[in-house]
């Protein structure tokens, strides 16, 4: 994964300990948030769809980051920690909605997808619509996959990293997502 | 001795190219990708943000972690242990004559984010819903460092539970995992 000049000044193992020494945390923090705002915040967006929602899991997840760096133990590469943390953040925040609602996940999604069309932060034509009503007929983990590969062309030894996964699994796994949304969008 | 050799080798007489199988792997994930690309046109998401929304975004995290106040030592600090009692209240109560167990599934500390509960006794207690005068009960609660004896737990019916916090806590869900 590509970095920006900021980090790049340090080795990842550097970084991270300015993250946890109290005296550079804060400049450390900065740079963090600075690089990886936009990534996190579309990683999460094509999850929960919303774009308040996403402002609210996108901040916690970065609190979430903050408070935990201490116990980032270095076994992953920090992006893949990172996005681990997004992913959880937005499918506990998808979870605890549809509870609050008293609904299913699955009521959840097709009622976030209804609500597409009329969202002033949806921009997307009639076979964008689709294509997101087809996303989300996919298992949890065909679509993680599929969103990380199609809509932020991650690579696949990242998401990898990320899903802890095969990349062997992973490309069967997006190969069969695409064949249903292929389906889907031939016969809608 | 044994090998791993295939009981279907060169009985049959048939030959196969060198090292086919060592890329035959590599091979089939190449197709699977050729085939992929052609499938789907590119299309982007139709998402957009909010003008000027990452231009003031690193501000509004940098601030939260300024005010949001340390989880780690919350628990162990004197004012925080009656944010743990108002919590400890909680199931205290229902340990009490609330609930009738139906059935013996055990509820653990599996089921409740205790980082989710302890943001909201402190949210709770900052905008006045819960009042900490529950100290009675602290001494329920901190035994040999613990919070609670998981075992208090295997007494108490699941749906009970969620039941009784879904009806007395303004948002169960944030609670519930």
């Amino acid at each position: 994964m590509s970095t920006n000049h900021q980090i790049l000044q340090y080795s990842e193992d550097q970084f991270i300990e300015r993250l946890k020494d109290s005296s550079s945390a804060e400049e450390a923090f900065r740079d963090l948030v600075a690089l990886y705002k936009e990534r996190l915040y579309w990683h999460i967006r094509n999850i929960v769809k919303d774009h308040d929602d996403t402002d609210d899991v996108l901040q916690n997840t970065f609190l979430k980051i903050f408070r935990n760096i201490d116990q980032f133990k270095g076994d992953s590469k920090l992006y893949s920690w990172m996005y681990r943390i997004a992913t959880n953040e937005s499918i506990t925040f998808l979870n605890k909605k549809a509870k609050r609602l008293k609904i299913t996940s699955e009521e959840l999604q097709n009622q976030i997808i209804d609500n597409l069309e009329s969202d002033v932060y949806f921009e997307g034509n009639e076979i964008q619509v689709k294509l997101q009503k087809a996303i989300a007929r996919l298992p949890d983990k065909q679509q993680q996959v599929f969103n990380m590969k199609y809509f932020q062309e991650l690579k696949y030894r990242e998401m990898a990293e990320i899903l802890n996964t095969s990349e062997g699994a992973l490309k069967a796994s997006y190969h069969h997502a695409a064949k249903k949304i292929e389906e889907y969008l031939k016969t809608n | 001795m044994k090998t791993n050799r295939s009981k279907y080798s060169e009985n049959s007489g048939f030959k196969i190219p060198q090292d086919y199988f060592e890329e035959f792997e590599e091979r089939m994930m190449r197709r699977l990708e050729e085939k992929e690309a052609v499938k789907l046109p590119a299309m982007k998401s139709g998402f957009s943000v909010p003008n000027g929304y990452f231009e003031t975004l690193d501000e509004k995290i940098i601030q939260r972690t300024k005010d949001a106040p340390p989880r780690i030592i919350s628990l162990f600090k004197k004012e925080y242990l009656f944010y743990a009692a108002a919590v400890a209240a909680i199931f205290i109560l229902m340990l009490g004559n609330f609930f009738q167990t139906e059935s013996d599934q055990p509820l653990g500390w599996d089921d409740i984010e205790i980082s989710a509960m302890e943001n909201y006794i402190d949210e709770g207690y900052e905008m006045g819903f819960i009042e900490l005068n529950t100290s009675d009960y602290s001494n329920l609660i901190l035994k040999d460092g613990k919070l609670i004896d998981d075992s208090d737990f295997y007494s108490v019916n699941s749906d009970a539970v969620f039941d009784y916090i879904d009806e007395n806590i303004e948002d169960p869900t944030y609670i519930l995992e």
